[in-house]
């Protein structure tokens, strides 16, 4: 099992340098010249020069990337064109809160999905079915942050039980704070989660083995948990996976929405004020989470799904 | 085995196939309304470029994007059924002038990923081996980048215009499209018919155009639908935290962006931008699946 | 045959799958007996029904768009379509179990063999994991598969060794009755001997009876005490091995018959049936086979026929049966 895992981390190494590589081209090749933008507009020619040349800027593009990605093993993503300030700091005080958000998000989807795609699947075109499939299909239509505008006019401004901006310090301030924003990020996933669920649980429910499961008299809810559930997580594992993705672009939308300082604000603001090493650092550290993530659903894939766990005990 | 027979007939009976899609595509009342509302959106859409046009922007400058400060933020009434917005322009109005945006720049960023990634695909899919695994590698390259994030790199570092945005969208699709095409022209190309057609001499381009196009289309379309709402969705996010269309071009994720700042005084005009995204992208996906369905039945069940 | 030695008994069991294309009338009224320790072979054509009645007997259609109709299958003195799914439950895999046709898609992929063993067997006795533990390999050995080898998943054996693990799971439990649907079919003519003599083994040891579906006529000659040939959701010929074999009276039947290769007589051709199976969606009034048996009058496109007693147990679903009678 070890083995596979080392195999999907070796693996992993080329896709975050392409992807580091690909930020890193597209944030540098743009037009406008940093050295002004720190300098400001009244700086000398001579002046620009030299910070031109403090930057590392008259260096070829992968030299430059080169020198970004030793810096970047050594916990350094350059300083902010801004205020100066560490990039790597910055990013790694604002991600906790990210990280947090998307985790209460995606659990939502999950606690809200999982068990709805079964019920729908078990009870294919009922009532209860076609009712959760029209919400599910509102649900993956729903613009993340419209929801959460919604949400904050209903149970912030209306009923006020809840508060519609910032993350609340420790305890239940903070969990209060997160109840919608969780919310509003998880209910896209939540939707697709629900249809992938049960059009996995449909596909599982038509095998033999499940008619094999049955003849041998066990009940319902153990063909159901034992036989189906277990073969129809293998797609939903990599669902989810992918889910997170398009989570981590949930999140900045739901962010801005809630002021919540996260990684997706910081990001934000950021190419608002055309820091672009902000924006490198707060992309590139996104796009190594989101490896992460499917580095863990791969390996969780492998326990779940025998044909890939003794595909390398043998080796 | 039924499979094998399936397959075998999509490749020699197209136009039956698509006949049936359609009968099948008809008896699904929800996709048909979905069909119906976007028809309705074009019209709209082409409705608007046409009264510019006609009247040399005239509605357009003096009541979509002219500023009229005296009924700000007016609820929907008789005169103004959808009410006014922040700047006393009419909401309807500009509901509607804003459809065009979302919906051609939707259609334009998937037609840009679907070509090239349906190229990419397509090449590596035929081809096989090293081109297959160089292709594929890149492709996982990008996918490892969240769409967003991409869209918003690209738009961060070159700025915020609409073609790229459009790019940035467009590029950020490809991924899905290639993988797409390839998986439909692996499991063609090693079908037992196309395996006999090339024993009998047929050659590459027939083929392609014979045997993998006509079988690679269905997910292609269904994936085109599903692609054009996912990037509606994210043009509206994009303008949302004002990287998109800017105002005061109408678009319904910058209006809601404005929006934003009067949550506290007036509903309208935070609902009614989002309701239609919503419709809209609700009415690409109920055809999405729809078609789905229609040209794969034996996905269904 | 004496009553009392009647297992299963099926009356006029009426199956219908009602779908988008209209209702699939795949069961028209099958009554069929199986004694103790005797095996009862059914012969028809792929889609003619088969799989439907051994579903039926175990209530395993699926629903919707399955839908038991009508009839009786009594056991044990209960009709089984009338009792609570509880007790149902404690008839299927104990009393009645059940084979399935492909051996590559009938085991549970993410389960090892041994799980699946254990499973059927901690249902209905209540033991100690670890006796049924022993009790699973024990099986395995029964069946020729090494106990160490439980361990495994589906995916690490072969077909053949698939089939021994899914009749170790149907025959874990010493049931009363085992339905075969078309146990060998999937598999390599050389390993369909095989497992073949594994069951017919096995069923000899603890005196089973065997509801064995087929449309191999071979394998019936050398398994089957009686037989059934079922055509379009009917029987239409019912009788011992040897009644049916020798004085076969359907043509359908005879069609059968004709179209085994034989190797004594040198056969230029082989026979064959003319025509298909009629569409069960839309089934002829009269004689099923009626479209396409060469003997066919008006009489039988007009009223199904009886089935009529020809001698001993042997009963023919034919107008010229009961005429010759």
């Amino acid at each position: 099992m070890y083995k596979y895992i080392i195999k999907r981390l070796l693996m992993m190494i080329p896709v975050l340098l392409g992807v580091t590589f690909i930020v890193f081209f597209i944030l540098n090749v743009s037009p406008g010249d940093p050295a002004a933008m720190i300098l400001g507009d009244r700086a000398s020619a001579e002046a620009l020069a030299m910070k031109r040349e403090e930057l590392g800027l008259n260096d070829p593009l992968l030299i430059r990337y080169f020198n970004y990605i030793v810096d970047m093993l050594h916990g350094d993503l350059g300083t902010s064109y801004k205020n100066s300030l560490s990039v790597w700091e910055q990013v790694t005080e604002r991600f906790p809160n990210t990280a947090i958000l998307a985790l209460c998000g995606i659990c939502v989807a999950l606690i809200i999905g999982i068990p709805t795609g079964i019920i729908s699947a078990k009870k294919q075109y009922s009532i209860m079915d076609n009712c959760s499939m029209v919400l599910a299909l509102i649900g993956v239509s729903m613009p993340v942050f419209w929801l959460g505008l919604l949400l904050v006019i209903v149970f912030s401004l209306n009923l006020g039980w809840l508060p519609s901006q910032g993350m609340g310090s420790g305890g239940m301030e903070l969990v209060k704070s997160l109840i919608l924003p969780s919310i509003t990020l998880g209910t896209m996933s939540a939707a697709t989660i629900t249809r992938m669920t049960r059009s996995s649980m449909l596909e599982v429910i038509r095998q033999d083995y499940i008619s094999t499961a049955r003849a041998k008299g066990v009940s319902e809810r153990t063909v159901t948990m034992k036989h189906m559930l277990r073969n129809a997580l293998i797609p939903i594992v990599t669902a989810v996976g992918l889910q997170f993705g398009s989570l981590l672009g949930g999140a900045m939308l739901t962010e801005t929405v809630f002021s919540w300082p996260g990684l997706g604000r910081l990001m934000v603001d950021s190419i608002k004020s055309k820091d672009i090493p902000m924006v490198l650092g707060s992309v590139v550290f996104m796009a190594v989470m989101f490896s992460v993530v499917n580095l863990a659903v791969d390996i969780i894939y492998a326990y779940i799904d025998p044909r890939i766990k003794s595909q390398y005990k043998k080796k | 085995m039924k499979k094998d027979n399936t397959t075998q007939a999509q490749g020699v009976k197209q136009r039956s196939l698509w006949q049936d899609a359609w009968r099948r595509f008809k008896k699904n009342k929800l996709a048909m309304v979905g069909l119906v509302f976007l028809a309705i959106l074009v019209v709209i859409a082409v409705g608007t470029i046409i009264v510019d046009l006609v009247t040399n922007n005239y509605i357009y400058d003096n009541y979509v994007i002219k500023q009229n400060l005296r009924g700000r933020l007016e609820p929907p009434s008789l005169a103004h059924p959808f009410g006014l917005d922040e700047f006393g322009r009419d909401m309807l109005l500009r509901m509607l002038w804003a459809v065009r945006s979302s919906l051609f720049m939707g259609v334009i960023a998937i037609v840009i990923s679907g070509i090239l990634g349906g190229l990419l695909g397509a090449a590596a899919g035929y081809y096989g081996k090293r081109t297959d695994n160089i292709i594929m590698r890149f492709m996982d390259i990008l996918l490892a980048i969240p769409s967003m994030l991409l869209a918003i790199a690209i738009v961060a570092a070159f700025g915020t215009s609409l073609v790229n945005v459009l790019l940035a969208i467009g590029i950020s699709y490809i991924p899905t499209f290639a993988r797409t095409v390839r998986a439909s022209i692996m499991t063609v190309k090693d079908q037992e018919y196309v395996e006999a057609a090339r024993a009998v001499g047929a050659n590459d381009t027939t083929l392609i155009f014979k045997y993998i196009i006509p079988n690679a289309m269905a997910p292609i379309i269904v994936q085109t639908t599903l692609g054009v709402a996912g990037a509606i969705l994210s043009i509206a996010g994009l303008s949302f935290i004002g990287m998109g269309v800017q105002p005061p071009t109408p678009e319904w994720g910058s209006m809601l962006s404005s929006a934003r700042t009067y949550i506290r005084d007036s509903w309208h005009i935070t609902v009614i931008p989002g309701m239609g995204i919503m419709l809209t992208i609700l009415a690409l996906n109920v055809v999405g699946d729809g078609l789905r369905d229609a040209l794969d039945p034996r996905l269904k069940n | 045959m004496a009553e009392n030695n009647k297992l299963l008994e099926v009356k006029d069991l009426v199956i219908r799958y009602e779908t988008d294309d209209g209702v699939v009338e795949a069961l028209n009224g099958v009554s069929i007996d199986i004694y103790t320790g005797k095996t009862l072979g059914l012969v028809g054509e792929t889609g003619a029904g088969k799989t439907t009645l051994a579903k039926g007997i175990l209530r395993l259609i699926p629903s919707p768009p399955g839908k038991i109709v009508g009839g009786e299958v009594i056991y044990d003195g209960k009709d089984l379509l009338k009792i609570s799914e509880e007790e149902m439950r404690k008839i299927r895999g104990k009393h009645i179990s059940m084979i399935f046709q492909d051996p590559m898609t009938s085991l549970n992929p993410v389960m090892t063999v041994r799980d699946q063993i254990m499973e059927v067997i901690l249902q209905h006795n209540r033991i100690s994991k670890k006796e049924a533990e022993k009790r699973a390999e024990d099986m395995l050995e029964l069946v020729g598969i090494p106990a160490e080898r439980g361990h495994e998943y589906p995916h690490q054996f072969s077909g053949g060794m698939k089939q021994r693990v899914i009749i170790a799971i149907a025959l874990a439990c010493q049931p009363k009755l085992l339905i075969a649907d078309e146990p060998t079919t999937a598999l390599d003519v050389t390993i369909q001997a095989q497992v073949l003599d594994l069951i017919q083994k096995l069923k000899t040891r603890d005196n089973t009876s065997m509801l064995l579906i087929t449309h191999d006529l071979g394998v019936v000659a050398q398994t089957c005490d009686y037989v059934g040939i079922v055509y379009a959701g009917e029987i239409v010929e019912y009788g011992t091995l040897r009644e049916v074999y020798k004085d076969m009276r359907h043509p359908y039947t005879k069609g059968l018959m004709a179209s085994i290769p034989n190797l004594v007589e040198n056969v230029r051709r082989l026979q064959t049936i003319e025509g298909l199976m009629p569409d069960p969606t839309n089934l002829p009034k009269g004689c099923k086979f009626s479209d396409r048996c060469k003997y066919a009058t008006d009489k039988c496109r007009e009223k199904v026929p009886e089935m009529v007693n020809v001698g001993g147990e042997h009963m023919v679903r034919c107008i010229l049966a009961q005429q010759e009678k």
